[in-house]
Formats: C-alpha cells, structure tokens, sequence
C-alpha cells in the first residue's frame, strides 16, 4: 500500500480509496434494493456523500487550523476561563481550609500540619503561576505594533464570515446530493432495475444532472464567491498580521513574504529591463555592421 | 488491487528531444527526427498542466505523428513557477515565444514558421500572430479559448472570481488549487464516475495504462504566476478583451483583423472547459481566407488523447499541416 501511495499521484491514490469505499456503501444499498424492490433514503448515502465531496470540502476546513494557530499564540480566552476556574478554586479551598483549620482549634491543640495543609499550599504557589502569564495577554491590545491590531481584526472578522458561509456551501451541496437521492428513489420505485452497474450508473446520471445544474446557479455562484472571497481575506490579513509581528520585533532573523515579494518584484523589473536593452543593443550592432558593409 | 495497480509503469515523453534553450523558467525543446519539410512547427503549450499530453505515449503521441510526417517541431514548456515568479506577466510569454521564434527563423534560415497553440496556448499563438503576423505562416489552434464569454460552468465560475484576492493572499495559484477547480466542475463523472470505471477494469491492463497515464498527466499541475493569473481572469474571462480587439501587449494593441494567414482549428464538441462557442466567433471575425476547423465528438482532452481522435481528426490535422509547409 505505501508503494503505491508513493507511487500514484496523491489524488488519484485518495480519490481510489474513496472510490472504494464509496462503492462498498452503494452495493450495501443496492442489497436493500433488490431484496425489498424499493428504496429509501439511507444512511449509507450519506457515506457517499461524505466519500465524495471530502476531497473538496478539506482544504475549506483545513483552514480552521489557522484559527487553531491564532489561539494557540493569543490563548487569551483560554487563560481568562482558566484564571477564573482556578481563582473560583482556590476561594473555594481557602474557605474550606479556613473552615477545618477552625474545626480542629476546637478539638485539639496544638494543630499539626497536614499532607492536606502541603497540598493547599502547593496549590496555592500552582495558582500563582496562573497570574503572573494573564498579565500580557490583558495588555496585548496594547502591545500589538501599528497597524496589526486592524489586520487582526479585518482577519477575524473575516474568519466569521468564512464560516458562516463554508457552513452554508456544504450544506447547499448535502441539499443538492440528498434532492437527487430522493429523486433517484423516486425513480427506482417506478421502475425494475435488474443489475449492479445498471443501479451504479443510473445513480451518477441522476447525481451529475443534479450537480450540473446546481453549480451553474446565480445561488451557487454568488455563495462561492463570497465563500473565496472570505476565505482569501483572512489568509491575506493573517499573514500581514503575523508579518508585522516579525518586522516589528528586532530579534527576528526572518524575511516575510511581502519583502520578498517586493525584492522578487523588483528583479522581474530590472530583467525587463535588461532584456530591453539586450534587444537594442543587438539592433545597433545590426545597423553598425550594415554601415560598414 | 493493489498488485494491479502497483505494476503500471508511467512514462511520457515518448519523443527524444533537446533542450535548445533554457531562460530561467521557460524552455525551448526541439524533438530529433528527419526533416522533409521547409517550415518548422512550434507548439504552444497552456501555462496550466503539463506539454507532455502531446505526447504522452506512442500510441496516441501527436509530436510522434509530426515526425512521422517530416515536420520539424519544437516545443515551448513553460515549466512550473515557483513564488519567485509571481510577478510574471502575459507579456513575458508573447516575448519569449517571439524570442523562440527567432532563432528557428535564424537556425532553418525561413521568414515565417507554423505556430501550434494549444488551450490556452492558443490564446498566446493568436496574440502573438496578430502582432507579428510576417512570422507566422500557418496558425494552428487546438481546443482555444479565444472568445472568454461563454457558458460553460468553468467560465460562470472564472467570471465570478476576486483573482486580486487569491493572488494576494496565496502568490501564485498552486496546482492543488486548479486541480480541485477543474475537479469541482463536474464532479460526479470526475470524482465519482471516472473512479468507479477503473474500479471495472482493474482487469484490463491497457484500461490500467490509459488511465493512470492520464492521471498522472491530470494532477502534474504547475502553478500559475500570481500577476499572469490577475491579467487572465480579468482581462479574457471578466472584460473578454481579445475577440474585442481590446488587449494589448505592452502598449502594442492585438488587432485579429491581421491574422490573414491560413488557420486551422480543432475542437471539441463535448468540451467543457472550451467549449465550441469559445472558437467559432473567432473564425467568423478573422480576415483569412484559408481557415478550416475540424471536430471531434470528445471532450477537452479526448481530443487529444483519444484513439479515434488520432484515427480521424490528427490524421487531417496533420495533413493540412503537412499541405502548407513547403
């Protein structure tokens, strides 16, 4: 299997495993249908569908992860939930402390120290920890260099937009697959379909009827552009983000994209330009050596 | 399964060739074979996919049947961009097909050559043609997309991009991404359909070989340069700026009205990437008296890689080719 992993083009090698398993669901359906002679919508569709359009649908969602990264280096919510719980903790075990503390003056003298005593104080130094690394993400607002909180903000906002319509395409192509599944059923039941690949081939033909007409939609259309158009936003504005952090910070050993871009650029320029000046520097010798012929 | 699979051996290029020349990213490939005829071919490849589909193997090889013929073909690659290219232009290209046009003219001592476009390499072989009409004898375009403004699900798509804001945010626009694109146009018979046929014909071991050639071929994608992409998608696909007589290449506007050269045109009727109306208005608006276009009930590939394209179309093709290079 690894050979031909490493052999075939990763697509072909995914859309083959997917293939197969998609075919695995569709002869489980096709059992169903000509035991009962009719069909309904069943889970194992769903399977397909998911088989199908993951190969498309994971870039989308491999996005998330730069949301991932975001929270990881900002875990400010994170830290402020923590901080509460440990702080609502902590009140909690010093009031009980406080309490047995009192309850054994009343019974014995002197009060002895206890592993329970070591483990509150050990649980206090643990806490203690917690609030010294709030203090700079309560001051990271501030922190931030000129123009990166905006970039933070345009890529956030973004992001929102992002998922709120990625949720929508998926579900418009789920719609657009289960319409011609509900269809395709339709169909089965008012007709004898007698063999496997007969079954397999009526499927795709509803399926591609279906997906031709949806993706040629104004709905389609103005979704996957809006869906592009967010998507490309926050990568964009992310990146100006994190590279203003680098430029910013004088320990960077790093060249960011953009200045190399722009470097990139430049050369591109200048080689224009020396191909022009190629041209007519071979065009002089042309009429040079015209003139002394 | 596996063992089937495991065993396909893929190999293009099935022609010896050299490289002639080399210019940072783009190569000028000329294919050895015996020469019978004066003008030479140069074939001018898309800047998505690979130019091995022209000759993938010797079965359905079309630079082999050039040869086969006594052309003398050459061959631009205009190999795969790396970040450091995204600022690219289309301008770049029209300048090194002219400088490759150049020396053939110079090395087999002729005034004008045969230049084959083919895709969006056609589009580059019409622009260039038009603004240099005195070195191009015979123009030949395979599935071209000329006229942008169609309705092929592709087009509807290109027509509703942001290209400013991929370019920005990615460079340049990677393989991976044309390729879901390309993909995502039709995905059942792509994804589902195309699939579920080699699961058929594990058994057939020319099927295996067809396919995975095809595939390979498929998913070799380079990536096209961030600035080339922008002037693509909003000067053909959004404003269709070349049937209009409306492109320019550095200052220097492309007028089709000079394309009176003989031109023959190949296309597809199942093509859903360029479809026939992507040519025909293109033939209707030329001056030239002597244009031909010849079809085939395949799809954008087929065209190219079928055996009975080969059988029929390449056959005439190439005899017309052949009529005209003396």
């Amino acid at each position: 299997m690894i050979e031909v992993y490493r052999k075939l083009p990763k697509e072909s090698f995914e859309l083959i495993l997917r293939n197969l398993a998609a075919r695995e669901y569709l002869k489980r359906i096709w059992e169903q249908y000509s035991t009962l002679g009719k069909l309904d919508y069943l889970e194992d569709f769903d399977k397909i569908f998911e088989e199908l359009f993951r190969f498309f649908l994971r870039p989308f969602e491999l996005i998330i992860f730069n949301e991932r990264v975001i929270r990881s280096i900002f875990p400010l919510q994170d830290l402020i939930t923590t901080r509460d719980v440990v702080s609502a903790y902590t009140d909690f075990v010093e009031s009980l402390t406080s309490h047995m503390r009192l309850t054994l003056q009343l019974l014995s003298q002197p009060v002895p120290k206890t592993p329970f005593d070591r483990f509150i104080e050990d649980w206090l130094d643990f806490a203690k920890k917690f609030e010294f690394q709030t203090a700079f993400p309560q001051d990271l607002p501030f922190a931030l260099p000129a123009d990166a909180k905006n970039y933070l903000i345009d890529c956030m906002k973004h992001w929102g937009d992002f998922v709120s319509d990625y949720e929508k395409y998926r579900e418009m192509l789920r719609k657009a697959f289960r319409r011609s599944i509900e269809n395709f059923c339709d169909f089965l039941s008012r007709s004898n379909v007698k063999s496997f690949d007969e079954f397999k081939n009526l499927l795709q033909d509803f399926l591609a009827k279906e997906f031709d007409v949806l993706l040629k939609s104004e709905e389609y259309l103005d979704l996957q552009q809006r869906l592009f158009d967010a998507l490309f936003d926050h990568i964009y504005y992310l990146r100006r983000f994190f590279e203003l952090m680098l430029e910013n910070n004088p320990a960077s050993p790093f060249a960011t994209v953009s200045q190399l871009d722009e470097a990139y650029k430049r050369i591109m320029d200048l080689r224009r330009k020396i191909a022009e000046l190629e041209k007519r520097l071979e065009a002089l010798e042309v009429r040079l050596h015209d003139r002394k012929d | 399964m596996i063992e089937k699979i495991r065993g396909v051996e893929v190999k293009p290029w099935s022609c010896d060739y050299e490289v002639v020349h080399e210019d940072w990213l783009f190569k000028l490939l000329h294919f050895k074979g015996e020469r019978k005829h004066r003008i030479p071919l140069l074939l001018v490849y898309a800047f998505i996919n690979r130019p091995y589909v022209l000759d993938l193997h010797e079965e359905v090889s079309v630079v082999r049947k050039l040869i086969a013929e006594g052309i003398d073909v050459w061959m631009i690659d205009w190999g795969y961009p790396k970040r450091a290219d995204k600022f690219f232009r289309i301008s770049d290209y029209i300048d090194y097909i002219d400088f490759c046009v150049e020396k053939i003219r110079k090395e087999r001592n002729v005034e004008a050559i045969t230049l084959h476009g083919y895709c969006l390499g056609s589009t580059l072989a019409v622009i260039y043609t038009s603004l240099h009409p005195e070195k191009v004898k015979n123009l030949v375009i395979q599935t071209p997309p000329i006229n942008f403004d169609t309705e092929n699900t592709l087009a509807l798509w290109a027509k509703h991009l942001n290209p400013r804001k991929i370019t920005r945010a990615v460079g340049n626009v990677s393989g991976e991404m044309l390729n879901i694109s390309f993909l995502l146009v039709d995905p059942v018979r792509l994804v589902f359909s195309k699939y579920q046929g080699l699961l058929d014909n594990l058994d057939d071991p020319k099927f295996l070989k067809e396919f995975f050639y095809m595939d390979f071929w498929i998913f070799d994608s380079p990536a096209i340069p961030g600035n080339v992409y922008d002037e693509f998608i909003e000067r053909w696909y959004h404003k269709n700026e070349l049937i209009k007589n409306e492109f320019d290449v550095n200052g220097r506007k492309v007028d089709l009205n000079r394309i009176t050269m003989p031109v023959l045109a190949l296309y597809a009727e199942r093509d859903h990437i360029t479809p026939p109306s992507s040519v025909i208005p293109f033939l209707e608006k030329i001056p030239s008296k002597d244009k031909k276009a010849l079809s085939v009930d395949k799809g954008h590939i087929g065209l190219t890689v079928s055996k009975s394209s080969h059988a029929k179309l390449w056959k005439e093709a190439i005899k017309w080719i052949v009529e005209r290079s003396d």
